[in-house]
């Protein structure tokens, strides 16, 4: 058989294989394409609209500028309100988390049955968002910086909780098998074993979640729930549009110095 | 080091007023709060259809349109691919504005910008999503593995197609896995949107607790946790499928 | 066929990674660019496709001096030297097949360029690439290439040069990452790939069995500087010795 012989009989099921692939391809991109337009009939979205919205838009960000500099003493005490919401939102949960997390796990757990419990209180506390927590605190606690603590206690307790009991599950059994073998009992294994191979990705996951918690702290005072956030509502509500920016330019301020040490605290301890 | 530790928690506590005696003066309350709130209220069920599809809409919506802008400008914002120092700084001081201001915040500034309703929180979510995805589609980018992109160079390739074949194919995985983390994280901020007026099942749940009806708060707060948790499950299925 | 004059490659101010160095390549030659690792061999290479754009010096390819040309020209150039990489340098989530047609990006229209669809002729000369390659496993040319072994990554790589009916070949340490037999077969192929459709080869190596074996001519570098050229029956001990002494300076340039 010559050259092109050879290669014409390979390119029929070669040219077969790829077509069917591209037919894949072709089709889930029509897919979402009408998935796009399904979404973009429900919510009323349409180019129009948002090329009319523009000018709207343009114009509060106008009106928000300057940003106003004489609330600034004023916004020192929400801002470190924030702060120390979102610190205490993070280290509380500590207490919990922990030993939740060794309940939940299934290699520390006493029962599958109680560590699937656990496992789904926690994913509740977790997939509520904080918001509605803060929410739900302040209708019962009244206003102010307390059920922001809580709210974002709750909902980390149930984030960290499910971080940590992952990574005590994905220790090494042979880790476990080494310490067991030296004759330890199981509160030893655990504390000897598992908790510090596990340390440096639950430490990872504090830092990321004192992050998001600082990030939430800022937007729990909308509900009442204390900090800036409830500065930068009133702002709003208000009218006070040069105010409400101040307020955001200290939010982001905020998140980005708690982001800079984060990420420095990262390098030096794991 | 822990003295530090210690000195920051104790005064974070005496600025936010916590402690064990505030704690257990709200617990009557809370406990009072929860006897109001149970048992849920399932009666709001057949207003909250059209809510929670507008809930997801506005995740899905939001998650494809700030993919497919966040492309482009992550390409700009790369500095392997970005066409100039000038652009690569500005949009990446851009980018960093978008994803600093919470979703939330956003959606409150677009709806005292052009009204109450789901497009306001379709544009926040965007606005967020291309900031997000944006930087870390320009990370992915610059960690491309250079040897493939320096092949096709080789070959008498056009930029473009070397980009198309060398450097585009090696973070469609990355890409990909944010488009669904995001999607999964804009539904989660969908629901609260409705908050701040919004659209979709936050505005109801904060319909009914304005209304002081616990009992159907709660129930919808369990319609919210399910919801979430599906696209939580359908991402995670998804993400094994496609990467 | 390739003439290198005087050049340099300094990529830090004041530490040349090549310096002055002068070559002039037949048709047909197969060059060995001989020397340790770091010694400027990568470079050198990369010079005479413009990959790497000289600090001072000239290449001249085929009679066109590239420092001069347009970006366009350039690309024309690059279309007909093809080139082989230590690491394969394989797209790993293209098939093998379009990583092959990769080869062929040259000269393929915008529309199919963009639409990842190549003609049938394309995938044809890309199945007879894959073929002379030595891949002959048609079940393979779908797949990805990172389920493939080290050696049929780089027929692969072979093939995707093969496509373009090049001139030149620049190999960058082809079979380092092999292991011994495969280093053979690939080296094989190269050779008679070459010497059937007189391609012109310059490829780097610091194993120096096969560079004797299988070279025509020479290079030895030290330090960036060519410290011998000559062909494979004249490469001594000492001369060995010299080139891969780090200790020495400045090589003396020897061409007999």
């Amino acid at each position: 058989m010559n050259k092109h012989q050879q290669a014409g009989r390979g390119t029929v099921s070669v040219l077969e294989g790829q077509r069917e692939r591209r037919l894949r391809y072709a089709l889930t991109l029509l897919g979402l394409v009408g998935v796009f337009i399904w979404a973009s009939w429900g919510t009323g979205f349409n180019v129009p609209k948002l090329i009319g919205g523009l000018p709207h838009v343009y114009r509060l960000a106008c009106r928000m500028l300057p940003p106003a500099t004489e609330v600034l003493p004023r916004l020192v005490k929400p801002t470190i309100e924030t702060i120390q919401m979102a610190l205490l939102g993070t280290v509380i949960p500590l207490f919990f988390a922990i030993p939740l997390s060794l309940v939940a796990a299934l290699n520390t757990g006493p029962h599958p049955a109680i560590s699937y419990t656990t496992r789904i209180v926690l994913n509740t506390l977790r997939t509520v968002p904080e918001l509605i927590w803060a929410l739900l605190l302040v209708s019962a606690v009244g206003l102010g910086a307390f059920p922001g603590v809580l709210a974002l206690t709750l909902h980390t307790i149930g984030g960290l909780g499910k971080y940590y009991y992952e990574a005590i599950e994905a220790v090494d059994p042979k880790v476990i098998e080494a310490v067991e073998a030296t004759g330890a009992n199981r509160f030893k294994v655990i504390w000897f074993g598992i908790l510090p191979t596990c340390l440096p990705v639950m430490m990872s996951s504090t830092l990321w979640y004192y992050e998001y918690n600082n990030r939430a702290s800022t937007i729990l005072g909308l509900v009442g729930a204390g900090g800036i956030g409830l500065a930068l509502t009133h702002a709003f509500q208000d009218f006070r549009y040069t105010e409400a920016v101040t307020c955001l330019i200290i939010i982001v301020l905020i998140v980005t110095v708690v982001d800079r040490v984060s990420a420095y605290l990262r390098a030096r301890i794991i | 080091m822990v003295t530090a530790a210690i000195a920051v928690y104790w005064w974070s506590a005496r600025g936010t007023e916590v402690s064990l005696a505030e704690f257990t003066r709200g617990l009557p309350a809370i406990w009072d709060m929860l006897g109001h709130m149970f048992p849920p209220d399932p009666s709001i069920l057949g207003e909250l259809w059209w809510p929670m599809i507008e809930t997801l809409q506005i995740g899905i919506l939001s998650t494809m349109i700030a993919a497919i802008i966040a492309f482009p400008v992550a390409f700009l914002a790369a500095a392997n691919t970005s066409p100039h120092g000038i652009v690569y700084f500005s949009v990446r001081i851009i980018l960093n504005v978008f994803r600093g201001v919470s979703e939330i915040i956003w959606g409150l500034f677009f709806v005292v910008a052009i009204g109450l309703g789901s497009f306001a929180g379709v544009l926040a979510l965007v606005v967020f999503g291309v900031g997000a995805i944006g930087k870390l589609l320009s990370e992915a980018l610059e960690s491309v593995d250079p040897g493939p992109v320096e092949a096709i160079r080789s070959t008498g390739a056009s930029n473009w197609r070397v980009f198309l074949y060398g450097v585009f194919p090696q973070v469609i995985p990355l890409y990909l896995s944010y488009c669904l983390y995001y999607w999964d994280h804009n539904t989660r901020q969908a629901a609260i949107l409705g908050f701040v007026g919004a659209g979709g099942i936050g505005y109801t749940l904060f319909v009914s607790l304005s209304m002081y009806e616990f009992e159907q708060a709660t129930f919808q707060i369990l319609v919210m946790v399910l919801l979430i948790t599906a696209i939580d499950r359908f991402c995670w299925f998804l993400r094994r499928r496609i990467i | 066929m390739i003439i290198v004059k005087n050049l340099t490659k300094a990529y830090r101010k004041n530490v040349p990674a090549i310096e002055d160095v002068s070559l002039s390549i037949k048709r047909g030659e197969f060059l060995v660019l001989f020397g340790p690792s770091g010694v400027g061999k990568s470079t050198l290479l990369r010079c005479i496709n413009y990959l790497v754009k000289p600090t001072s010096g000239e290449v001249i390819v085929d009679g066109q001096s590239l420092g001069g040309l347009s970006k366009g020209e350039l690309l024309e150039v690059r279309l007909g030297i093809g080139m082989i990489f230590q690491e394969f340098n394989l797209v790993n989530r293209l098939s093998v097949l379009t990583n092959v047609l990769c080869g062929l990006l040259g000269k393929t229209g915008f529309l199919r360029a963009f639409s990842y669809s190549f003609s049938r002729e394309d995938h044809e000369a890309a199945i007879r690439a894959l073929k002379r390659a030595g891949l002959d496993d048609e079940s393979l040319y779908l797949r990805r290439p990172d389920t493939l072994s080290g050696g049929q990554k780089q027929r692969v790589g072979i093939a995707r040069m093969l496509i373009q009916e090049p001139k030149v070949v620049l190999a960058d340490e082809p079979i380092a990452s092999l292991d011994l037999k495969m280093k053979h077969a690939i080296m094989e192929l190269i050779a008679n790939i070459a010497a059937k459709d007189g391609i012109t080869v310059v490829m780097s190596l610091h194993n120096i069995e096969i560079a004797r074996q299988y070279a025509s001519r020479i290079v030895g570098l030290c330090q960036g500087r060519i410290a011998f050229d000559g062909s494979a029956d004249s490469l001594s001990k000492d001369v060995i010795n010299k080139v891969f002494d780090l200790r020495t300076k400045y090589a003396e340039s020897g061409i007999p």
